[in-house]
C-alpha cells in the first residue's frame, strides 16, 4: 500500500504545434500590453508587423523551396513576436521587415523548419544584425514616454540603460531595484517588468513546455559570476545587492531564459543538460558584461549555449532499459 | 516499497466504470473459428465437414506443446474447413460435451502434471496470447519465478475489463492465481491494482483479509504500468538485460482473464470456448462486459446486443484506447480480445470527439521532429527518441540502430506527447525491419528448437515474430498475432485502399533494401504513408518475406 513518485513531470493532454505556439504568444501577451501601457502604441504595430512580416517570409521561403507550408503551425508567428520583444521600442519600422527574412531564411527555412537550426531563429537573427545596427538596436525609450506610432525614423529620446550606467560608475539604488520589478526603467520590449516575466515563466512551465532548472540555475551562476567579478567598486553590503540585482534582472537575461533558451525547440533534453546550459549562459553572461565591449552580452551568451546544445545533448544521454 | 515510474503518461481518465453487469451474448448461427498459428507452427483439424460436434469439443489439435488446441464454442454442424479456419453453424441447443466436467478429485489431491495437463487440453493461452499454451509456460518458467504478479491496474483511458473480473469473479481470479502459485512453486502472489479502481480494490480486500500468501498492492496508474517489463522496472527495479527470457527476472505476470480460464479449466473442467469482452467507446453510451464465443464476428455482436450506429464508426481492438489497434467488422473474438472500442469514424475526429480514440499518429515523417524532447522524457525504456529520429531523418539508419530502438515497449507514450505527430512507433519498427535488429531478449520459446533456426532465418527482418511470446506482453504477442497468415483479421476496410496503394510503393522500397550485408548502406529516408504503427508492418511483412527469398 503505497503510493508511487513520479520521475517525471505527468503530460496531462495532447499537445501539438499550434497549442505550443499559441501558449508562447498567451505568455507573451502581458509583455507587450505592458510596453504599449508604457510607451505607446508603437510596440503592439512592431510586434504585429514582425509576426505577420516573419509569416509571409516563411510561406514565400517554403513556397520557393518547394517544402510543405508550415505557416499555420504558427512558429513563425511565435518567432516573430519573440524577435520583436528583444528590440527597443524606439527601432524604425523598415528594420522589421529585413530582420524578419534573414531571422526566417538564414536561421530557419535553409535549415529545414522549426527544431532544426541549432540556434533558436530569434537569438540568430538578433546577434547577427546586432553590430550592424548597434546604434539602432540599442537606443531604449525612456519610461512612460509617448512615441508616436508611425514613424521610420529612430525616435525618442535615446536614454541610457541601466547596464550601461552601471558600467560608467553610477551607483546602484533601492529605488532602481524597485523600479526593475515594476518595469520603470529603459530597456527592451520583452524585458520591462520582472513581475510580468515571472508569471509567463510559472504560465510556460505549468503548461509543461520550458525546463523549470533553466532559468533558476542560469540566474544562479550569473549571480555567483557578478559577485567575483564586480564591474564596479563597491563600497557596502546594500550596494553589492543592488548591484548584482540589477545585473541579473536588467538586460535581457531573464527574458531570453525564459522565452527563447528554453523554447523545446532549442533547450537540451535532460535536466542535467538543461543546468548545464543555465550555468553555462549565466557565466558567459557576466563574463561578456566584465571584459567584453557590450553592455548586455545575454544573447551571446545564449547563442554560444544554443551551438553547445547537440554536445551536451550527447554527453547526458540517458542511459536506456537494460543498457550495458 | 516505493515506486519509481520511469517515463511514462497519465492521460485525462475518461474511464467509465460502471458497466452494465456482465451478460452472455447469443451464440450466432454461424462462427469462423481461426487455427492456432505460431511461427511455421499450426494447428490441424480433428472434425470433417458436415460433423456434428459439441460444446466444448476438440476440433483443432496439435503435435507440438506450445500450441493451444481449439474446442467448438457452440454445438451444431462443421460447414467448412480451410487452411486457416473452421466455420461451425449453430444447430441453436447449446448442448455441453461430456467431457466437460469437473474433475472427480479435489484439486489438493491432482499431481501438478496432472493440472499441467488439465491446462493443456482445455487450450489456456498465456497473457496476451491467443495462441501459445499457458501450460508449457509453466513448464518452462517453473522454478525461475519467485513471485507471480497478478496486474489488474487499468492504466489506459478506457477499457475497464480487468476492473470488471476483479470485482464480479474475485474469488475465481484469486483462485485461479492460488492453483499457478502452486503450479510455480512460487512463494509470493501479489496483486496489483490501481488506485482508482475502488471496487475492485474493496473486493480485493475483503477476499484477502485473512491471506498471508497473496497481498495486494496499490499502484498509481501511469501509463503503460501494466505492460510487464516496465511494471518489474518500476516496482522492483528489475530490467530483463539482453540475452534474458521474462522468467529470469524471477517474476511472471498474468491478467486476470489468463487466471480466469486456468481456474475454469482446473476446476469446472471447462475448455476456454468463451471470453469475456468489454465495449467501450465514444458512441457507446455505457461500457458494456459480454462474455462472447470465441469466433464471434464483431459486426454480430454489436448487432446482437442491440448497439445500433446510424453515423461512420471506427473499431480497435486493445487493452484501451493507447494499445488499441484498428479492426473491421468481420474481426472475430480471439482468446486474447479484451477491449472492442467503438469510436467514431476517424474523418470526423474533433477535439471532443476523441476522448476514446487511439492516440496513434500516423505523420510518417521523422523531418517533422523539433527536437522538443518531450517524447525523452516519457519513455518508459528512457530512449534519445530525437537522436533516433534526427539519425533516421538523416539517413544514418547504421547510427540509429545503436541507440537501443529494440527495446521500445510500443507502448506509444511518445507519440501521446508528440507536438509534431510523429509516428515514433512505425518509424522504430521501420528502423528495426530495416537494419534486421534482433530481439535482444532470448526467446525461451524457440531456444531448443533446431527447425526454427531455418524460421528465423527466412524472417529475421521481420520484427514481430522476433519478439518474445512467452512474456506476458500484450503489444508484442499481439504483434506476433499478425504473422502473415491472418492478414485478412487485421486488415482496415477504411484505409484498404491506402494500404493497397502503399503496399506496392513498400514493396518497391523493400526490394531496393534488401541488402546481401546485414546492415543496409543506402541512404534511405522512412516516408510511408501507412496509417498505423503495427499495420503497416503487418502489411509489409509478407512483400519483405516474398522477396527476400
Amino acid at each position: 500500500m503505497t503510493t508511487g513518485r513520479l520521475k517525471t513531470h505527468p503530460l496531462q493532454r495532447n499537445m501539438t504545434l499550434p497549442v505550443l505556439s499559441a501558449d508562447y504568444l498567451i505568455a507573451a501577451f502581458p509583455l507587450l500590453l505592458f510596453s504599449c501601457w508604457q510607451n505607446g502604441a508603437r510596440a503592439l504595430l512592431l510586434v504585429l508587423t514582425s509576426a505577420l512580416c516573419a509569416m509571409l517570409w516563411e510561406a514565400v521561403a517554403e513556397g520557393l523551396l518547394r517544402r510543405r507550408i508550415t505557416v499555420w503551425d504558427g512558429s513563425a508567428a511565435c518567432d516573430g513576436v519573440l524577435f520583436a520583444l528583444l528590440l527597443p521600442i524606439t527601432v524604425p519600422f523598415w528594420l522589421i521587415p529585413l530582420s524578419t527574412l534573414v531571422m526566417i531564411l538564414l536561421f530557419k527555412v535553409l535549415w529545414g523548419g522549426q527544431g532544426k537550426c541549432p540556434v533558436h531563429p530569434a537569438i540568430g537573427a538578433y546577434a547577427l544584425l546586432y553590430p550592424f545596427f548597434r546604434v539602432v538596436l540599442t537606443s531604449y525609450a525612456a519610461p512612460m514616454e509617448r512615441l508616436p506610432a508611425f514613424s521610420a525614423q529612430p525616435i525618442g529620446s535615446v536614454s541610457q540603460t541601466v547596464l550601461e550606467q552601471l558600467a560608467s560608475g553610477t551607483f546602484p539604488t533601492e529605488q532602481m531595484v524597485g523600479k526593475m520589478f515594476i518595469g520603470d526603467l529603459p530597456g527592451c520590449m520583452g524585458q520591462l517588468s520582472l513581475i510580468l516575466l515571472i508569471g509567463a515563466f510559472l504560465y510556460l512551465w505549468m503548461r509543461g513546455h520550458i525546463p523549470p532548472l533553466l532559468l533558476p540555475s542560469s540566474l544562479l551562476s550569473a549571480l555567483v559570476t557578478f559577485i567575483l567579478l564586480p564591474g564596479q567598486i563597491i563600497v557596502s553590503d546594500a550596494m553589492a545587492i543592488n548591484y548584482v540585482a540589477l545585473q541579473l534582472g536588467c538586460g535581457s537575461l531573464v527574458y531570453l531564459s525564459v522565452f527563447l533558451s528554453s523554447h523545446p525547440t532549442c533547450a537540451p533534453h535532460t535536466v542535467r543538460a538543461q543546468m548545464i546550459f543555465g550555468i553555462g549562459v549565466g557565466v558567459i553572461t557576466g563574463l561578456l558584461r566584465y571584459f567584453g565591449c557590450f553592455a548586455d552580452g545575454a544573447v551571446y551568451a545564449v547563442l554560444i549555449m544554443q551551438l553547445a546544445t547537440p554536445l551536451l545533448d550527447r554527453l547526458f544521454r540517458p542511459r536506456h532499459y537494460a543498457q550495458t | 516499497m516505493s515506486i519509481i515510474y520511469v517515463g511514462g503518461i497519465r492521460p485525462k481518465n475518461n474511464r467509465r466504470t460502471r458497466a452494465r453487469p456482465q451478460t452472455n451474448a447469443l451464440a450466432p448461427s454461424l462462427l469462423t473459428l481461426s487455427l492456432p498459428k505460431w511461427a511455421n507452427l499450426q494447428a490441424f483439424p480433428v472434425v470433417q465437414v458436415e460433423e456434428s460436434v459439441l460444446r466444448g469439443q476438440l476440433i483443432a489439435a496439435t503435435d507440438d506443446p506450445r500450441l493451444v488446441p481449439l474446442h467448438a464454442p457452440i454445438s451444431g454442424t462443421i460447414v467448412q474447413i480451410t487452411e486457416t479456419t473452421i466455420t461451425i453453424r449453430s444447430d441453436g441447443q447449446a448442448k455441453q460435451h461430456p467431457a466437460c466436467v469437473p474433475c472427480e478429485l479435489p484439486i489438493g489431491e491432482m499431481t501438478d502434471e496432472e493440472l499441467l495437463d488439465l491446462i493443456e487440453a482445455a487450450g489456456v493461452p498465456t497473457s496476451g496470447s491467443d495462441c501459445l499454451s499457458l501450460a508449457e509456460q509453466i513448464r518452462r518458467e517453473r522454478g525461475k519465478v519467485h513471485t507471480l504478479l497478478l496486474c489488474a491496474i487499468e492504466d489506459e483511458p478506457c477499457g475497464g475489463l480487468c476492473s470488471q473480473l476483479m470485482e464480479r469473479l474475485t474469488e475465481e481470479v484469486l483462485d485461479g492465481l492460488r492453483i499457478a502459485l502452486r503450479l510455480y512453486g512460487s512463494r509470493r502472489g501479489t496483486v496489483l491494482l490501481g488506485s482508482d479502481q475502488i471496487g475492485a480494490l474493496n473486493a480485493v480486500s475483503e477476499a484477502l483479509a485473512d491471506q498471508s500468501l497473496i497481498r495486494y498492492q496499490k499502484v498509481t496508474p501511469i501509463y503503460p504500468i501494466s505492460h510487464p517489463r516496465n511494471l518489474i522496472l518500476s516496482l522492483f527495479s528489475k530490467e530483463q538485460k539482453r540475452g534474458m527470457t521474462f522468467a529470469d527476472t524471477g517474476y511472471a505476470v498474468f491478467s486476470p482473464d489468463t487466471l480466469l480460464a486456468l481456474y475454469e479449466a482446473v476446476a469446472m473442467g471447462l475448455p476456454m470456448t468463451e471470453r469475456t469482452v468489454m465495449l467501450d467507446g465514444d458512441l457507446l453510451k455505457e461500457p458494456l462486459a459480454v462474455r462472447v464465443p470465441i469466433g464471434m464476428p464483431i459486426g454480430t455482436l454489436l448487432s446482437e446486443e442491440m448497439i445500433r450506429i446510424h453515423r461512420p464508426f471506427s473499431l480497435s481492438e486493445g487493452h484501451g484506447s493507447l494499445s488499441a489497434r484498428p479492426i473491421t467488422q468481420d474481426f472475430t473474438v480471439t482468446k486474447s480480445t479484451c477491449t472492442i472500442l467503438v469510436n467514431h469514424s476517424v474523418k470526423q475526429r474533433t477535439e471532443e470527439l476523441t476522448r476514446f480514440y487511439s492516440f496513434t499518429n500516423t505523420h510518417p515523417d521523422a523531418q517533422a521532429c523539433i527536437g522538443c524532447g518531450k517524447c525523452m522524457r516519457v519513455c518508459p525504456s528512457e530512449l534519445d527518441i530525437p537522436a533516433i529520429l534526427w539519425q533516421l531523418a538523416e539517413g544514418r539508419t547504421e547510427k540509429a540502430a545503436k541507440l537501443g530502438s529494440e527495446f521500445c515497449l510500443h507502448c506509444g507514450c511518445c507519440e501521446y506527447v508528440c507536438p509534431a505527430g510523429i509516428a515514433v512507433r512505425e518509424q522504430l519498427l521501420s528502423l528495426q525491419a530495416i537494419c534486421r535488429l534482433p530481439s535482444p531478449f532470448a526467446s525461451e520459446w524457440e531456444a531448443e528448437h533446431a527447425p526454427f533456426d531455418a524460421v528465423r532465418a527466412d524472417t529475421s527482418s521481420n520484427p514481430a515474430q522476433h519478439n518474445e511470446p512467452s512474456c506476458t506482453d500484450r503489444q508484442e504477442n499481439s504483434a506476433i498475432s499478425r504473422t502473415p497468415g491472418e492478414e485478412s483479421d487485421t486488415s482496415d476496410a477504411e484505409v484498404g485502399e491506402e494500404i493497397e496503394e502503399s503496399k506496392e510503393e513498400t514493396e518497391e522500397k523493400v526490394c531496393r533494401k534488401q541488402p546481401s550485408a546485414p546492415m543496409p548502406t543506402r541512404r534511405y529516408r522512412l516516408r510511408r504513408k501507412l496509417p498505423g504503427s503495427a499495420d503497416s508492418t503487418g502489411q509489409r511483412d509478407p512483400d519483405e518475406r516474398r522477396n527476400g527469398t
